[in-house]
């Protein structure tokens, strides 16, 4: 299901005529690829491992704690490639005032929002499976997360990563989790292993968070992934769609993007579709993207992203220095 | 797996929990190892099995069946909308997709409530369906599209399997690949989409173009080692339609794509990629990966086309035949 | 506008002409009118209307036919695939008619806890059965956990209109039931068969297994019409039957159960398995016109269909299942295609009123042993031979 909005149908309608203008004329006036300003801090929650949080005016406030536990490997020594999956576990949870309560079984996420029949239902939403999914595709080379996770033989950390969303709407920006999530994990250190690697024994830790591990190596790539969500109506791209936005919508992308070397190119590691309102347009218009619009949407998003990441990353190591 | 507390509604295993076997590589049989490469070309798509309305007391259903995958959709409706104090005015039909694996579909058992993987199909299916069913035909109804899958091609025993060789301690990196399960996902997505298109071809429900699935996946040769091979990339790249799970040998897929294509209008109504693409020539890598995909979803298409077509002729026939009784017996 | 057909096209089928209006309503006609011929209906027409006079008119012909042309005795024919799914351990797919089904099994590990007691694995609780007819364990206590063969059935599938999405409803849950308690008092599955031991003990009898292998028996139901039971016990027989589950052991030095995929755990199935046949019972009424509707206070006498539709289910007004085997004597397999084959009734269990007849009772278990034979021979058609006992 699209998400609700509380626009009229001439409001929808006025809003789709002046998206579709030559320049268009976005409602917040922001030009189309100009993102909404947002405030971001890390780190400030003492009992994670690493947090984060979020606030983006219209969009809401979003809250990120990562917290790793020490697990024994279900098989004394290595773990199944299904057992390995579940080393990162993610979960969503929209807290009061969204449309959606948490638990009422309506996903979460502004990409796959789609609730089916009750009942038949567990855990949340799609938010959880996309950003996981980006995670762990987010590796090149052979490289992945969960390697980063392996403490010693038998030994790994089981990462709980928790985004607490305070949003008016059950379909929140994708950008507002996924630079949570993203600046949550940048953030996130684990600490350092004082027993040796290759004995299968309790693991020890040294308590000197001086000393500890960044899950992400600040130097090495890829960095943690970001979603920029992107809508088109006509033949305008716009960047960072409003709920507004959203509902006139007609076609919706989020591109998932994460850094790939030090001169700031980025890998693209994830595309879905977004669900849109198409409102506001006439019977018989556009129904999906063609190549054209696809390429001219995901190369807005490309163009963008390594600022995006960049700066957002800067702010990450900024405020942990200051930490 | 630790129990949860028992589901009221269904019989229960015992309280102990139970696990799904786990195998030593060294006793697989060989078989299971190396899941068999088709000899068919990469530009090719496996054999499609296309039927529709063999579920008698529902609109439209059908069944498809791409190797090892087998799976059912149901159409019901159009039908009202129920008629509460909450049912809010529907201008346009409302879509419902529901997508449930069967519990002995995949490699590990799932439960019979759908679990987050399962609740995500149902919603890219419904995203790739709701722009090109003529809602706006069917006010205050709902159409539901529920799509059971019976077996799916999964990654094996594989996955589930415990390499314990003598002083090799390391995984056999065949299935390490990032998306692994997405890709298993993927090829189950785009059939859910070509099925589920051929269901409500078969139900009567009004549609501006048909969307098929398609499903292309890039590989690169394996580096052995560390060897950095980052210039040589571009030429070696293979792109492979309609993947099966198991990666050609020595190669190493980077990136799958997955989506529902409108043919006729020449639009994608539903992406999804996943995996790494370069963005040093613009977004040149994803388009040509996308555009493979759109030739898989085209030869689908073929196949989507025959199915309505020969439930077209159907209905045909069976009008000839009883205007044609009608006349004899009015002669007669 | 009186008097003028509702629909006059005739269809495919008909073969009767329905008439259902008296001349009542024809003389307050206009005057000056000619009289009109008499309200007449298409067969499907009929059908919705009055479904009860339209399935009592076909059996009141001689002889009896019922709407979808069988003879009241006649079951439809069924076919049997099995093991044709990748992922399941056993499946099979069973098709009668409009009625579908898919039943997989696949078996995963229990590992027992090293003060749990293996013996209440071993034995079928006949108590907690009678338990959920007296009481109902759904209805007040919740669920409760299960035993080493868990048995459910899946409706939420599309496969029926009538049958809503969602949570499975009353006929789900009954049917999961039924099942269950079928799979109870034949003990289909010799339980002790399912233990896994370590490998280095196994020569001594006394030792307790390490773990079981418990199975899980889901049946999907693709399409539904009518006599679901039959169809999805046939489905969970043929299944089993095919079913091969990987050897497992208890791995000392590992300590945990690991899985050999190169040869087999065999699930031991009783000798002679057993099947079941469904019966419908419809009321007949020998007066005729609307006052047939009107009459099941007083039932003249009732016909027995077998394998009953979802159309006849829904009409019925007691239902009967007879649970019947075939006796082998001896394990020669040419004995099965004897005629002289013996059968045994198991169980008949019957729910509704008290108009069946006795001598009816025992007509059904003649016509089920019939069809216990023909499903026997149909399994060994597939080439499955049982591990049997």
């Amino acid at each position: 299901m699209p998400p609700p909005t509380p626009l009229s149908p001439p409001e929808l309608s006025y809003l789709f005529t002046s998206l579709s203008l030559t320049p268009p004329i976005r409602p917040d006036l922001r030009s189309a690829s100009q993102f909404r300003p947002l405030i971001a801090e890390c780190s400030f929650l003492p009992h994670c491992n690493g947090s984060s949080r979020i606030c983006m005016t219209e969009a809401g406030e979003c809250i990120v704690g990562i917290k790793a536990e020490v697990e024994k490997d279900a098989t004394s020594k290595y773990a199944t490639i299904i057992e390995r999956e579940k080393w990162i576990e993610v979960s969503v949870e929209v807290a009061g005032g969204g449309a959606s309560g948490p638990g009422s079984g309506v996903g979460v996420g502004g990409i796959s929002g789609a609730g089916g029949a009750s009942g038949r239902d567990e855990g949340d939403g799609g938010a959880a499976v996309w950003l996981k999914e980006g995670l762990l595709a987010c590796g090149g080379d052979g490289w992945s997360i969960l390697d980063r996770l392996v403490i010693s033989k038998g030994w790994h950390w089981k990462l709980y990563i928790d985004v607490l969303l305070l949003t008016p709407t059950s379909h929140p920006s994708p950008l507002l989790l996924s630079t949570a999530v993203n600046m949550a994990l940048d953030s996130t250190y684990l600490p350092k292993l004082t027993s040796p690697h290759d004995v299968d024994d309790i693991p020890a830790f040294s308590d000197d968070w001086a000393i500890s591990v960044p899950l992400y190596e600040p130097t090495t790539f890829p960095r943690p992934p970001i979603s920029l969500p992107v809508v088109a109506i006509g033949d305008n791209v716009f960047l960072d769609p409003s709920v507004a936005e959203v509902a006139t919508a007609e076609v919706g992308l989020v591109v998932t993007l994460a850094l790939s070397d030090a001169d700031g190119s980025c890998d693209i590691v994830g595309v879905r579709g977004m669900e849109v309102g198409r409102a506001g347009g006439k019977e018989g218009d556009r129904k999906g993207i063609n190549r054209k619009l696809l390429r001219k949407m995901v190369t807005t998003c490309v163009n963008e992203a390594s600022e995006v990441i960049k700066t957002l990353g800067e702010t990450t190591h900024k405020q942990m220095f200051r930490a | 797996m630790a129990a949860k507390a028992p589901d009221r509604r269904r019989n229960n295993p015992p309280s102990h929990g139970t696990n799904p076997p786990v195998f030593l590589s060294t006793s697989l049989p060989s078989s299971t190892i190396k899941p068999e490469q088709a000899s068919r070309p990469p530009n090719e798509i496996r054999k499609i099995f296309l039927r529709t309305g063999l579920v008698s007391s529902v609109t439209g259903s059908s069944f498809l069946e791409i190797a090892p995958l087998k799976l059912s959709v149901s159409v019901l409706g159009p039908r009202p909308l129920p008629r509460t104090s909450t049912t809010p005015f529907a201008a346009q039909a409302i879509l419902t997709t529901e997508v449930k694996f069967a519990p002995f579909a995949s490699t590990v058992r799932r439960g019979y409530l759908r679990d987050s993987s399962e609740r995500d199909l149902g919603s890219r299916l419904y995203q790739s369906l709701v722009g090109a069913i003529r809602r706006e035909l069917y006010p205050k109804s709902r159409i539901e599209v529920v799509v059971t899958i019976l077996d799916s091609e999964d990654e094996g025993d594989e996955v589930n399997t415990v390499y314990m060789e003598e002083g090799k301690a390391a995984f056999e990196p065949t299935f390490r690949d990032a998306g692994r399960a997405e890709r298993a996902l993927g090829v189950v997505l785009a059939g859910c989409i070509t099925a589920a298109s051929a269901a409500l071809a078969d139900a009567g429900i009004e549609m501006y173009d048909l969307v098929s699935g398609g499903v292309s996946t890039v590989l690169v040769d394996q580096f052995d080692g560390k060897g950095k091979g980052k210039e040589g990339d571009s030429e070696k790249r293979l792109y492979v339609r309609d993947p099966a799970i198991a990666p050609p040998e020595g190669k190493k897929p980077l990136a799958t794509c997955v989506l529902g294509y409108m043919a006729a209008r020449d639009e994608i109504s539903e992406l999804w990629i996943l995996g790494k693409l370069g963005t040093k020539n613009g977004t040149a890598e994803m388009e040509e990966l996308v555009d493979e995909a759109i030739a898989a979803a085209r030869s689908s298409r073929g196949v989507l086309n025959e199915a309505a077509k020969e439930r077209v002729q159907f209905i045909v026939d069976k009008a000839q035949s009883t205007t044609q009784t009608d006349d004899t017996e009015m002669t007669g | 506008m009186t008097g003028t057909a509702f629909d006059s096209i005739p269809t495919d089928t008909n073969k009767y002409v329905y008439q259902m209006a008296s001349p009542a309503p024809m003389s307050l006609e206009p005057h000056g009118h000619i009289p009109k011929p008499p309200l007449t209906f298409s067969t499907s027409l009929f059908r919705h209307i009055s479904p009860t006079l339209f399935l009592q008119r076909h059996l009141l012909q001689n002889p009896p036919t019922r709407p979808n042309g069988r003879q009241p005795h006649q079951y439809r024919d069924f076919t049997l695939t099995t093991n044709s799914l990748s992922h399941a351990h056993g499946s099979a797919v069973v098709r009668t008619g409009d009625t579908a089904v898919v039943c997989g099994v696949r078996g995963e590990i229990l590992e027992l806890a090293p003060g749990d007691d293996p013996s209440r694995f071993e034995t079928y609780h006949h108590s907690s059965t009678s338990a959920v007819h007296s009481y109902g364990s759904r209805g007040s206590g919740g669920a409760s956990w299960g035993e080493l063969i868990t048995i459910n059935v899946e409706l939420s599938t599309g496969c029926s209109k009538k049958y809503p999405l969602g949570p499975p409803g009353t006929l789900a849950q009954a049917l999961s039931d039924q099942l269950r308690e079928l799979a109870v008092v034949s003990k289909l599955v010799n339980l002790s068969s399912l233990g896994i031991y370590n490998p280095e003990e196994r020569h001594d009898p006394t030792v307790k297994p390490r773990g079981y292998w418990c199975l899980y028996i889901d049946v999907l139901c693709i399409s539904l019409d009518g006599n679901l039971l039959d169809a999805a016990w046939y489905a969970i027989v043929a299944a089993l039957v095919s079913a091969k589950l990987p050897k497992a052991s208890w791995s000392q030095a590992e300590e945990r159960i690991f899985c050999d995929g190169s040869s087999h755990h065999p699930i031991l199935l009783r000798r002679s398995l057993p099947f079941v046949t469904t019966f419908a019972v419809v009321p007949i009424c020998e007066s005729t016109g609307m006052d047939a509707i009107r009459c099941s206070g007083n039932i003249s006498t009732c016909i027995v269909l077998n394998d009953p539709d979802s159309y006849e289910e829904e009409e019925a007004i007691e239902t009967l299942a007879v649970l019947s085997t075939v006796v082998c004597e001896d394990s020669d397999v040419d004995q099965i295609n004897a005629p002289s084959m013996r059968t045994r009734v198991e169980k008949i269990e019957k729910t509704g009123g008290w108009n069946l007849e006795e001598s009816q009772i025992i007509h059904c278990t003649h016509l089920a042993a019939a069809k216990t034979r023909d499903y026997d021979r149909v399994l060994l058609r597939e080439g499955l031979d049982a591990v049997q006992i």
